[in-house]
């Protein structure tokens, strides 16, 4: 196989075909994958395999010249591993990457963490012998989570943007004041926070990872984190942040209360409810029809419930609405309400959902977050958006 | 054990019957050419208890396991991922194992993944 550099098939610089198609290159070193991957990708006809790369390095060149709507990528490649070449495309040319490995389950999980917070939008394992039977429901899967991902408006990777100047203002609504302003009540009230509450979904990892960076080890205050994942990945999610953060981070469980100091992540498979203001939580399943699990709304409305002014509410990146309706519950009940600008944003969807609602105190970008959160529990000068 | 109904029901919605079978044998060709490729080298490196070679060998015996189970091979399947996780179990060891009965056991690993994929040598 020397010498072949690449099997593309054409269609450059189109993110979809004339006829709607969702364009995607694959990344696999295995000829097989490649093969069954573009036959389930293509099976029902409206997405569209337009290149194979076999290495990572292949794979940003590859990109770069056809610009796919997405990127199906394998992590461990041979000459530039998958990692890299996530990086790599997501500073020179952001594409959705939706991952496909099989070293993102059990003990690899936080490579599936890793990638995304590299800047990947999602997480699919790799074919393993249970499903030797089951391949029509994973080729379902797989189109279903293309589809998806190609929907998603990725931004140049976080790290390569630090410095690029990203906030914004948002319009106040008629009789309101601008948002970029603090509240005057806000601003009396800080002293009373005690309890973050962060909701964030596609792109969270790093923008979590980002903010939850500028909180010190002696915070004074309770976090309390949901974030849209697969139950068996938010253990992997404690685990990756509470080896890179200075507060301690643990997985939320029913009965318990949040400790002021540590970061509590809500658990997969329901919803985490505060339940009293002296913050016990509760657990409760998902509601009928409850798209996102672990859910921000459920979380962001016992919040404004149990602790009305004494709580600060941040709405991260993310597909959807969840969280909106939320924050804006606590915001009337008196918190301070922060939203993740676009610029920053992987996905500016959730966040533009509660702007619209005008849940949002003030709109930043993701690194100025976690200082603007220390201001509000008095700990340092509250900023203005630009 | 082969058993091709399942990706026959994959692409059926797509394919004409001439297609799928193009495909699968398309897939098939594919899979002996891996197998050819890396079992020999998977083996190699097991044998001379090399392990500088213990990453390139759980990348094969990984590619191996994902690319049986398409091929509707789960005995080849399980017995490569067995494989790789006792490789990567070598792999990780710090520091590097030398120990005869670590790497013994290895090769009885791989002797069973070869013995499942027997079929594909040519």
């Amino acid at each position: 196989m020397a010498g072949v550099t690449s099997l593309q098939t054409g269609v450059p610089r189109q993110a979809k075909r004339p006829g709607g198609a969702v364009t995607v290159v694959v990344v696999d070193d295995s000829a097989v994958q490649r093969r069954f991957l573009r036959a389930a990708a293509e099976a029902e006809g409206d997405v569209t395999v337009v290149g194979e790369a076999r290495d990572g390095r292949e794979a940003v060149a590859m990109v770069e010249r056809l610009r796919p709507a997405v990127v199906l990528m394998d992590l461990d490649l041979p000459v530039m591993s998958g990692m890299a070449a996530i990086e790599k495309i997501m500073a020179g040319c952001p594409t959705p990457i939706l991952v496909c490995s099989g070293f993102v389950e059990g003990a690899a999980r936080s490579n599936a963490l890793e990638a995304l917070a590299a800047g990947a939008v999602d997480v699919l394992a790799k074919p393993g012998p249970e499903d030797a039977g089951g391949l029509e429901a994973y080729g379902d899967a797989l189109r279903r989570r293309l589809r998806l991902a190609a929907r998603v408006r990725v931004i140049t990777h976080p790290r390569g943007r630090l410095s690029a100047p990203s906030s914004r203002r948002l319009a106040a609504a008629p009789g309101r004041r601008p948002l970029s302003a603090p509240a005057p009540a806000a601003a009396a009230r800080t002293a009373d926070v005690r309890l973050v509450a962060v909701g964030a979904s596609t792109g969270g990892p790093q923008a979590l990872l980002t903010v939850l960076s500028a909180l010190p080890a002696d915070l004074e205050q309770a976090v309390l984190v949901v974030q849209h994942m697969a139950e068996g990945f938010i253990p992997g999610l404690a685990a990756w942040l509470d080896g890179l953060l200075a507060l301690p981070v643990v997985v939320g469980e029913g009965g318990r209360r949040l400790v002021p100091g540590t970061i509590t992540i809500a658990p997969g498979g329901g919803n985490l409810l505060v339940a009293d203001d002296r913050l016990r939580v509760v657990a409760e399943p998902p509601h009928a029809g409850q798209f996102h699990v672990p859910g921000i709304d459920a979380t962001f409305s016992s919040v404004a419930a149990a602790l009305g002014p004494a709580a600060c509410g941040v709405l991260l990146t993310g597909m959807g609405r969840d969280g909106a309706a939320g924050l804006r519950m606590m915001r009337e009940r008196g918190a301070v309400t922060i939203g993740q600008d676009e610029a920053t944003s992987a996905v500016y969807g959730m966040p533009a959902a509660a702007a619209a609602l005008d849940a949002v105190d003030v709109q930043l970008p993701v690194e100025r977050i976690g200082a603007e959160v220390l201001a509000v529990v008095g700990r340092g000068a509250r900023g203005t958006a630009t | 054990m082969r058993d091709d109904g399942d990706l026959a029901s994959l692409a059926t919605r797509r394919l004409s019957p001439a297609g799928l079978e193009q495909l699968r044998e398309s897939l098939r060709t594919a899979f002996a050419g891996e197998v050819a490729e890396r079992l020999p080298r998977l083996t190699s490196a097991v044998a001379d208890r090399d392990p500088g070679r213990l990453r390139e060998a759980v990348r094969d015996a990984h590619a191996l396991g994902s690319s049986a189970a398409v091929l509707g091979e789960p005995v080849a399947s399980a017995r490569a991922r067995a494989a790789e996780r006792h490789l990567a179990g070598l792999q990780d060891a710090v520091p590097p194992t030398s120990e005869p009965q670590a790497w013994a056991a290895a090769s009885a690993e791989v002797g069973a993944l070869r013995e499942a994929l027997a079929g594909w040598l040519a």
